[in-house]
């Protein structure tokens, strides 16, 4: 038997035609009509932040994603499926896979230097174990010569972090379990497409990513009239302006003179300010979203 | 190596993990509710033996783990519905695969869907043009050939559309009580 075609299937297609309304419906309808279902127009939304509550705190709880491009290293070995509501299991991540699918385990816990020594302590003492012939003796002696100037050539290296290919780069960048190099790398050049290196402080990618693309973000807002006072106050602290560049421009000062009960758009947020800005507007029963200018 | 790089290419051309989460944890509520929404589609018409709540997590767990890549260009929301719709696609074939060979619940399966189908007609036996128009869905008309067909003009179309969703959607709530 066959598996189902997705071409000779009527519901399939009537299921994409109501998602397609669905998405291009305005977000304020859609909440109305969560109003008229439930009595509530953040009944739904609750009940998927509710879905996801645990999900998000495992992941937050990381300090550090690596990057999509990673390959499923969890999917294949738990099943399709393998995390739903009725069964969802805990969050238990396996090795790290490196995206040539070389294993990444054997990088954890030490430097990079440290591990090259130890690499070329291993290779030396097994010329050494070759036995005692006159010609052995002269190879080991050989190695001798170049275990040292491979092994100061190495030194030389890591001590300037040198990233010496696209795909050294990357490797340092996709595996937060690669840990700190013995010096903080230089960051890539401005026109490479790759994401950035994990810092010595072990910042996760978000950081980096806000740190290179700073201030790219548009938040926008929306509040109710009632909600005026608090959201002006919002904007007026000093703290929040302060850590907040933005809420210092022309348009939040106009915002906060004439009051206006939104949408508003403010730019100039580099990703993690905005998140950050929009949790606190939200407590303030506002409405915020971030987007890419 | 050509397939080593197309790997590293793969990953640097599409949004990290870490963005994914935090675009996850800055979905508004119009946001989620249009996700659930979604997912209750994929969820009730294909029929698996999961909920709509059990295909979001799905979908944002894979998402979160690097299972499912986020394109650069494409809004997150659009790109989780796409995500469910695979995975809602990909349960239904678990069950159609588990069964193969199992005549009595293939034919089980194609009564159902039978039975489905009839029942969102049924919906519109009181609006010929809105019965119309799901049918014409249902058989492979899409766009300016599926209005035209139907006789309305954009606006009165548009406004169709939504007639039809919302009646199929209190459909669903009325079967889950919740409605």
């Amino acid at each position: 038997m066959s598996a189902p075609s997705k071409r000779r299937d009527p519901l399939g297609r009537l299921a994409d035609a109501l998602v397609e309304d669905i998405l291009a419906t305005p977000g304020t309808e859609l909440l109305a009509e969560s109003a008229e279902d439930y009595g509530d127009a953040r009944a739904l939304s609750a009940e998927s932040e509710k879905a996801i509550k645990a999900l998000l705190e495992e992941f937050e709880a990381r300090d550090g994603v690596a990057g999509s491009g990673e390959k499923a290293r969890l999917s294949e070995a738990n099943g399709p499926g393998a995390a739903r509501v009725s069964g969802r299991r805990p969050f238990a991540p396996e090795p790290r896979v490196h995206p040539s699918g070389a294993g990444l385990e054997q990088f954890t816990g030490r430097s990079r230097a440290a591990r090259t020594f130890e690499w070329l302590a291993e290779l030396w003492q097994s010329h050494l174990a070759l036995g005692g012939g006159r010609f052995a003796r002269g190879l080991a002696l050989a190695s001798a010569l170049l275990f040292v100037a491979v092994a100061g050539l190495a030194a030389l290296h890591w001590a300037q972090g040198t990233v010496t290919s696209p795909l050294d780069e990357f490797t340092r960048a996709v595996s937060p379990l690669t840990g700190p190099l013995p010096d903080r790398p230089p960051l890539p050049p401005a026109s490479s497409r790759l994401p950035q290196a994990t810092d010595s402080s072990g910042r996760g990618a978000a950081d980096r990513l806000a740190a290179t693309t700073a201030a790219q973000y548009i938040v926008q807002l929306s509040w109710q009239r009632d909600q005026e006072d608090a959201v002006a106050n919002l904007l007026s602290r000093p703290d929040l302006q302060a850590k907040f560049p933005p809420l210092l421009g022309g348009q939040a000062s106009t915002l906060r003179q004439s009051g206006r009960n939104g949408p508003v758009s403010l730019a100039g947020f580099t990703m993690e300010q905005a998140g950050d800005f929009c949790d606190l507007f939200k407590a303030t029963g506002g409405e915020c979203s971030v987007r890419e200018p | 190596m050509p397939a080593m790089l197309a790997e590293v290419e793969a990953a640097v051309a599409s949004h990290s993990s870490a963005e994914a989460l935090t675009a996850v944890r800055l979905l508004s509520d119009a946001d989620r509710t249009t996700l659930l929404k979604v997912a209750r589609v994929y969820a009730r018409t294909r029929r698996t033996r999961y909920e709509y709540l059990d295909l979001f997590h799905e979908a944002i767990t894979r998402i979160l783990e690097g299972r499912r890549n986020w394109p650069p260009g494409i809004p997150f929301v659009t790109f989780v519905s796409g995500v469910m719709r695979a995975i809602a696609w990909e349960w239904r074939t678990e069950i159609h695969n588990e069964h193969s060979g199992d005549a009595v619940v293939s034919t089980e399966g194609s009564v159902i869907a039978t039975i489905d189908t009839q029942r969102f007609l049924s919906l519109f036996d009181d609006d010929p043009i809105a019965r119309g128009i799901v049918l014409g869905i249902m058989e492979g008309a899409i766009g300016e050939e599926l209005r035209e067909s139907s006789g309305l003009g954009k606006t009165e179309y548009e406004s169709k559309r939504r007639k039809i969703r919302r009646r199929i959607e209190r459909l669903w709530l009325e079967e889950e009580g919740t409605g």
